[in-house]
């Protein structure tokens, strides 16, 4: 009976949806190819060298949100899950979600990757709440700005303590899993810090802490 | 129902323009796929801080929601671990888990009526959810035995079956209060009518102490199969109620998004003033009876608890001091610009709901009965009723900017449906 809290690029998806998305952008000819791409591929490395400029990366991901109206985003992000993401869920991400479930843990993903992208993953995974970097919309259209804290390194810790002074709740028993350094903070902050499939920054210092380290892959 | 929600919201918005300004009665434009609609006049600034509130509201509707499905959870656990092991301590933890609960429910229950999923019925219900999940008072002998009734109930009979099915056909068939599912009958099945439940009420009887007879209809197999189906039910109205209200995927939050910010303004500060005005309702019906409500004794939270909700909602910017008439675009918003001179408006700035809440808050905590006297002086809940009174007095005026007629309208009609 705890939170549990898991990230969900490349922890309980095996792959970055975040990514993903922008590649499906390219694939469907919604962005220009080429300089998307290449810009997509750049924000991806500095993330997992933990040198990423939330801000900078915010204001190029969501741009293409603000083009398009819900109607037409739904619509896409319905395929975007069919062809991208239904492939990387991990089975073994389910088990360990349906682990907690059953123990009557409260499920809580929190990623850095916006609202848009992860609600419905959220929802296919069957999680309770989703913390998420949440896109400005006025008027019912996405302005391409963020609304509020991104979710991204310490600003998830703000995130989370925002959440549990408005529900009440706090981290005593708690879990949070993650594949990234990114994720240190909050990782120094639960009772049951997991590192799964980490990245090299990160299972170095899970060795060192004598953490939980685990894999979700099934072909680790 | 996903299909029906924009068409209530439409509803009552249009029954609520009987009262409205002549702008807001063009509802096409503003319900359209654009809402950026031409008869719309608050500037960019406006908009986003209206806009802020809206967030915050369904925000803040979600947190509670979550913070009673958290307790929902634990309360499941701890049933759970009543049936392994029906022993006074579990049954105890059990007890005190719904207690708990409940406080968390009630929270959560501020957010209504609002046109959103808590007054839309799951399903074929005819009844909306908030009635399947909190229905309240429950006739307790419906569902199991009462002291002078030891064989009344959905306990002691042979039918229905204890099915999440059948349960729910059962719900509320004959009068509201024969409820069959909700918290409120997890509370007589964990506590009793008048607190009288052990731990041997869920202890099945070996099969030599039974006789056929008894077999036929085995009550404390049936309140144990009871108990562990409605903790299920309400377990999953809760999780189902955290999905309807996710800013992104539920229709709720997207049809709030399609109305003018001044009708979706309207629409949430108008639920909020008619719950409270419900909880001043409420609290002169117990007044004239409480001492029939025995069970945990725990009613003085059905005031508590959704005004401490409340007070979350205040902590938001566009609630502090003055600043709601400070920024607010008055003018756009106002039904009858001439009760608004400037003088009007300072004195309203004066009168602080946030002062009245505390106020409220201590008055109802004042209600909780005592362990050995179930006695409240009438005076205290004349105390309470005048301070909610005042409290949404000082909401219609100083935060809503409407009138309380025009404020009151579009709840009232949203709560008839």
């Amino acid at each position: 009976m705890a939170l549990a809290i898991f990230d969900l690029d490349n922890t309980l998806l095996g792959g970055d949806s975040d990514h993903a998305w922008g590649e499906f952008l390219v694939e469907q000819g919604i962005v220009d190819a080429a300089s998307y791409q290449q810009a997509n591929d750049r924000f991806y490395e500095h993330y997992q060298q933990g040198t990423l400029d939330i801000h900078e990366f915010l204001s190029f991901a969501l741009r293409p949100l603000s083009q398009h109206n819900m109607d037409q985003l739904t619509e896409l992000h319905a395929l975007f899950m069919a062809q991208k993401i239904e492939p990387i869920i991990l089975p073994k991400a389910l088990t360990l979600l349906q682990q907690h479930r059953s123990q009557g843990d409260f499920l809580l993903i929190i990623t850095a990757t916006n609202r848009f992208v992860t609600a419905p993953i959220g929802a296919r995974l069957g999680i309770d709440d989703l913390l998420a970097t949440d896109p400005e919309i006025i008027n019912n259209r996405y302005t391409g700005g963020v609304n509020g804290t991104p979710c991204f390194q310490h600003g998830k810790v703000i995130r989370l303590q925002e959440w549990l002074a408005a529900t009440g709740r706090d981290l005593a028993g708690s879990y949070f899993y993650s594949d990234s350094c990114n994720d240190l903070p909050l990782l120094e902050l639960v009772d049951n810090p997991v590192a799964v499939d980490a990245d090299d920054k990160l299972r170095t210092i899970a060795a060192a802490r004598n953490w939980s380290i685990t894999s979700l892959r099934d072909n680790v | 129902m996903k299909q029906l929600l924009p068409t209530l919201i439409t509803f009552f918005l249009l029954a609520a323009c009987d009262t409205s300004t002549p702008e807001s009665s063009t509802l096409e434009s503003s319900t359209g796929k654009d809402s950026a609609a031409p008869n719309q006049r608050v500037s960019n600034k406006s908009a986003v801080e209206l806009s802020s509130y809206v967030n915050h509201y369904l925000k803040q509707a979600r947190s509670q929601c979550a913070s009673a499905l958290i307790d929902a959870r634990k309360l499941d656990t701890t049933i759970e671990q009543l049936l392994k092991q029906t022993d006074p301590n579990h049954l105890t933890n059990a007890q005190q888990m719904w207690l708990s609960a409940q406080n968390s429910w009630l929270s959560c229950s501020l957010y209504r009526p609002n046109g959103g999923p808590l007054d839309q019925p799951l399903n074929t219900d005819p009844f909306p959810l908030y009635e399947r999940i909190g229905s309240w008072p429950v006739s307790a002998g419906f569902v199991d035995s009462l002291p002078d009734y030891p064989y009344s109930g959905i306990i002691n009979s042979p039918a229905p079956e204890i099915t999440r099915q059948e349960l729910l056909d059962q719900h509320q068939l004959t009068a509201p209060n024969e409820a069959s599912v909700g918290l409120y009958v997890i509370e007589v099945l964990l506590f009793g009518s008048h607190g009288e439940r052990s731990a041997e009420d869920f202890t099945p009887d070996s099969a030599e102490e039974t006789t056929p007879e008894e077999e036929q209809v085995n009550a404390k197999l049936r309140r144990r199969a009871y108990l562990q189906v409605s903790s299920s039910i309400y377990l999953n109205d809760l999780k189902s109620l955290m999905g309807q209200l996710d800013p992104q995927l539920a229709v709720y939050p997207q049809s709030l998004a399609k109305l003018t910010l001044k009708q979706q303004h309207k629409l949430l500060l108008g639920g909020l003033h008619k719950r409270i005005e419900d909880i001043r309702t409420e609290f002169n019906d117990i007044r004239e009876q409480y001492q029939d409500y025995p069970l945990s004794q725990s009613w003085h939270q059905r005031a508590v608890q959704p005004l401490k909700a409340t007070a979350l909602l205040f902590k938001n910017k566009v609630f502090k001091k003055g600043a709601l008439a400070d920024k607010v675009p008055i003018n756009e918003v106002l039904t009858d610009k001439a009760q608004h001179q400037e003088g009007d408006l300072k004195k309203q700035r004066d009168e602080q709901p946030g002062e009245l809440l505390i106020s409220a808050i201590n008055s109802a905590e004042q209600l909780k009965p005592a362990d050995t006297e179930n006695v409240i002086s009438d005076s205290a809940f004349e105390k309470l009723n005048l301070e909610l009174q005042a409290l949404n007095t000082a909401l219609a005026k100083k935060l809503l900017n409407y009138s309380a007629n025009t404020i009151t309208a579009p709840a009232e009609q949203l709560h008839s449906q």
